[in-house]
């Protein structure tokens, strides 16, 4: 695994901070001690670099015998270099973060959802969602931090959170049980639990109709007849 | 300055060299504003910065819009639909949807959809839906999962738009907060829960699914209850009347509306009872309570919606074949 280079700075015996871009590694003077340094592997970002003296966090554990301690003893870091390189780097957190950042896989929670041509709930519709459909979220819209530009293979558009989830829905799963999936807190397993079997039978035993329900929700709204009510009524439709 | 690292003189410059750095870092912080930096991660400043989201700054927004439900988070967005429904049914039991205006239902449906969109939570799983109740009697209701209802009785005594905002506002509050799901008694829930999270299945066997369904049922009464009989507390009105408040204002509509509306709901107060009546507390008191965000409406604005409220409440005339004719007849030369 490669590692972009970073400083390593002393804040207690055998524990150094790093200072330098996200997944970024030691950069050893000494390239034969290399092996000998016993350091945790994990994404170094400029938040907790900033702020680890003051944390218990241990960013680069050295080998605990005295003997690799004094092998790294030709292992030097500039510490001036060091400050040099994290003034400039705390100036330009976001622009770092920007050049890396993260996304993260979300499905759709509601029955059908709109990837849509502006964060706006009346905007045009770029591509129909339906339940339980995987999208990469992309950056939060500037204007309206409700919306996540978001991304469903090449097609682009905006979605609101509230028709998102973490949680991968399982649309069709299957009837065989399975404990494993029942137990997962990050899986939805679409129609498990009051489901149309449960409200059928609900239903039929207690002589409730459903039909009125049905009827009710048969209406729809149109968005090119709702943006224009909103816009005759002087009302905000963004 | 060169840091060597070995042996007990290394050890004591670097114990200089801690304090050095300690005292340097913190200076940075202190210039470099350590509130921003100093959070969970550095989501809140970077959206705002860049509009670029990590994993936690997604779960953030998520659960800033809503999504991990205040009521109850193991029951999904499907479950409470499905919750909704039965409800709604058992609410139209008792009230039957009005056919006598098609126009005055769709209208309601574009006021509720224009405020549903300005929440945090427009996208719930059927989508929001709104009917009137064949009834003179002056409630509002709104069951999980997006349905809300509206009386025929309560039409008549508001005055315009804004009014019939104000209502619907309420409503959506109640929805959006959670208020239903809460209204099930915590124990039956959980063994619900429990029951439904040993089974990955989705189609039950006979047994388990008299179980679910008795659980189902328990839930959807205890909601149906509340709504239409012994009513949310007294605290959840005011958190609908608060939400309702800055829908309102979020979505263009006068929060005078509001205020205008619990005014005419304390006049007929000592001579209607049933639905609001009983199940809110007095309009004086919600209305005492009430904090209205500054906003400013023109009254041309206010003007012209309630000239379509007006327009709406009138019926449309049937087609009448003879009517036509007759018309017809009358305009000949």
């Amino acid at each position: 695994m490669s590692h972009r280079p970073c400083f390593a700075v002393p804040v207690a015996p055998q524990i150094f901070d790093l200072i330098g871009p996200p997944n970024c590694a030691l950069d050893l003077k000494a390239p034969k001690v290399q092996n000998e340094l016993k350091y945790r592997e994990y994404p170094c970002t400029p938040h907790m670099v900033a702020f680890s003296p003051f944390r218990s966090n241990v960013l680069i554990e050295v080998g605990m015998t005295q003997e690799s301690v004094t092998q790294i003893s030709t292992f030097k870091v500039s510490m001036r270099s060091a400050l040099a390189f994290a003034l400039p780097f705390f100036l330009s957190i976001p622009a770092v973060a920007d050049a890396a950042p993260k996304e993260k896989t979300l499905y759709v929670q509601v029955r059908e959802s709109k990837l849509r041509a502006q964060p706006q709930f009346w905007a045009p519709t770029v591509q129909e969602l339906p339940y339980g459909t995987a999208l990469t979220a992309l950056s939060a819209a500037p204007s309206n931090k409700s919306w996540l530009q978001a991304k469903v293979g090449e097609t682009q558009g905006f979605v609101h959170v509230s028709a998102v989830t973490s949680r991968k829905i399982v649309i069709n799963p299957s009837a065989k049980r399975n404990s494993v999936q029942s137990a997962s807190n990050d899986i939805v397993l679409a129609g498990k639990g009051f489901n149309k079997q449960v409200e059928n039978n609900y239903g039929s035993s207690k002589g409730l109709d459903f039909a009125a329900v049905d009827e009710l929700e048969k209406a729809k709204i149109d968005p090119a007849e709702e943006v224009v009510f909103i816009r005759e009524g002087d009302l905000v439709d963004h | 300055m060169i840091i060597e690292l070995g042996g007990r003189a290394m050890r004591l410059s670097v114990k200089r060299e801690r304090w050095y750095t300690f005292g340097v870092v913190a200076v940075l912080a202190c210039l470099l504003g350590w509130p921003s930096l100093d959070l969970p991660d550095i989501g809140r400043g970077l959206v705002d910065a860049t509009g670029v989201v990590s994993s936690s700054q997604v779960d953030t927004l998520l659960e800033a819009g809503g999504k991990l439900q205040q009521a109850n988070k193991s029951l999904n967005d499907e479950q409470e639909y499905y919750l909704g429904r039965g409800v709604s049914a058992m609410v139209l039991q008792s009230y039957p949807l009005s056919q006598k205006n098609p126009g005055l239902t769709k209208y309601v449906s574009q006021v509720g959809a224009a405020l549903a969109a300005h929440s945090s939570r427009p996208e719930i799983f059927g989508g929001y839906h709104f009917g009137i109740l064949e009834t003179e009697q002056i409630n509002a209701l709104s069951g999980p999962g997006g349905f809300v209802f509206v009386s025929q009785g309560f039409l008549e005594i508001i005055s315009n738009e804004e009014a019939l905002a104000g209502v619907l506002a309420h409503e959506i509050g109640h929805i959006v907060l959670g208020h239903g799901v809460k209204a099930i008694s915590n124990a039956r829930m959980d063994e619900a829960l429990l029951l439904i999270g040993k089974e990955a299945a989705t189609s039950y066997g006979p047994q388990e699914l008299n179980t679910v369904t008795d659980y189902f049922g328990d839930s959807v009464n205890q909601v149906a209850d509340t709504l239409m009989k012994t009513g949310y507390s007294r605290t959840q009105e005011y958190e609908a009347d608060a939400f309702a408040a800055q829908l309102m204002a979020k979505t263009g509509y006068s929060v005078k509306g509001l205020t205008a509306m619990l005014d005419q709901l304390a006049k007929v107060n000592s001579s209607k009872r049933g639905g609001w009546m009983d199940t809110h507390p007095a309009p004086m008191d919600r209305k005492a309570s009430l904090k209205l965000p500054r906003q400013s409406v023109s009254e041309e604005a206010v003007a012209k919606r309630s000239a379509r409220f007006a327009s709406a409440l009138k019926p449309k005339p049937a087609f009448s074949l003879g009517g036509f004719l007759k018309n017809l007849g009358a305009s000949a030369p």
